[in-house]
């Protein structure tokens, strides 16, 4: 027996992700899927973010990685409700975990939830986790050419962040060229140039937040 | 080697199909894969065939179609279809250019093996 379908592989995912966005949607409360390889500047991102989100918008981070409690605790430390989510090795988050996880968050009291994926450029850009954004994260230290050879990514990203724009000094990192990538790929999402690090150019990507 | 979590929602996604049809098991799939998936096909069917150990898709023989993206050149408007995910016109070299579609992954067909086929 033949059967012609027209499936997506992704439709058990898909469909947990979408439990998670109505779930948010009902509370009212925004996700962003930060995805970015390992060492991008994700967790120093928020560490510079959520400080400046203070009082306008009531946060919580997911914090996904392979292994050790790190992150969570680096984002509890700026009393900001924090999660570690643990793949045990498992390359990326899939929407059954965030599913499960954020149903513990005290939802009624958030608006803002940020799901700090696994470092990693590829696996990541495949699974939809419920999110209403998702944000790619490149930091100037892996190289402008990175939309091209990651473009699933840059194509799904509602906006980019360029983090560590204090190293362009000692880096061959061309930031025009990095933009001609992406503009293949996305034109429209945002792209926002910054060192979480000095706390430069920040205001521009707080503003989206704000206004997600 | 993102292949391995693909192959694990392919497992899913022909096991209900063949639930749904009340299969015995399944004797052959295909599914399109766009080229910005960068998926190697020679290992996603390597590893749907562990992924598929113990389920009504074990022993399934899968078949990987690449859809290559179209590449539309902002500068001389060029309109190509390259198999190799490119980042520039292939006809004029520009960088100018915008990439559409190519990230679909889909399950195009099933042979199932049932029962009481009439």
């Amino acid at each position: 027996m033949n059967v012609e379908v027209m499936r997506n592989v992704f439709a058990r995912n898909d469909a947990l992700a979408a439990d998670t966005r109505a779930l948010l949607t009902q509370y009212g409360i925004v996700s962003v899927n930060l995805i970015g390889g390992a060492g991008a500047g994700k967790t120093t991102l928020l560490e510079a973010t959520l400080p400046k989100l203070a009082g306008r918008k009531r946060t919580a981070v997911l914090e996904g990685d392979i292994a050790t409690t790190h992150d969570a605790e680096r984002i509890a430390a700026l009393g900001v409700p924090a999660m570690q989510l643990l793949t045990d090795g498992g390359c990326h988050l899939g929407a059954a975990l965030v599913y499960n996880s954020i149903q513990k968050l005290p939802l009624a009291e958030l608006d803002l939830v940020f799901i700090e994926n696994v470092g990693n450029l590829v696996c990541p850009a495949n699974f939809d986790l419920g999110e209403q954004r998702t944000v790619a994260v490149l930091s100037t230290a892996e190289g402008d050419d990175k939309p091209a050879k990651y473009p699933l990514l840059f194509k799904r990203a509602n906006a980019v962040v360029l983090t560590k724009l204090d190293l362009l000094p000692h880096v061959s990192f061309d930031v025009e060229q990095c933009i001609r990538y992406i503009r293949q790929l996305n034109e429209a999402a945002p792209i926002f140039a910054l060192s979480a690090k000095t706390g430069d150019s920040l205001d521009d990507w707080v503003t989206w937040l704000l206004s997600a | 080697m993102h292949e391995f979590s693909i192959a694990t929602e392919l497992v899913a996604a022909v096991v209900g199909e063949a639930e749904r049809h009340g299969a015995r098991r399944v004797e052959r799939l295909e599914c399109q894969c766009g080229a910005m998936r960068q998926i190697v096909p020679a290992m996603l069917i390597d590893a749907f065939e562990l992924a598929a150990v113990d389920t009504l898709a074990e022993g399934a023989q899968l078949t990987v179609k690449t859809v290559p993206p179209t590449v539309r050149c902002r500068d001389c408007g060029a309109e190509t279809q390259p198999t190799d995910w490119a980042v520039e016109c292939p006809r004029c070299t520009s960088l100018n250019i915008a990439v559409e579609g190519g990230d679909e992954l889909l399950l195009t067909s099933v042979t199932l093996e049932v029962d009481d086929e009439r």
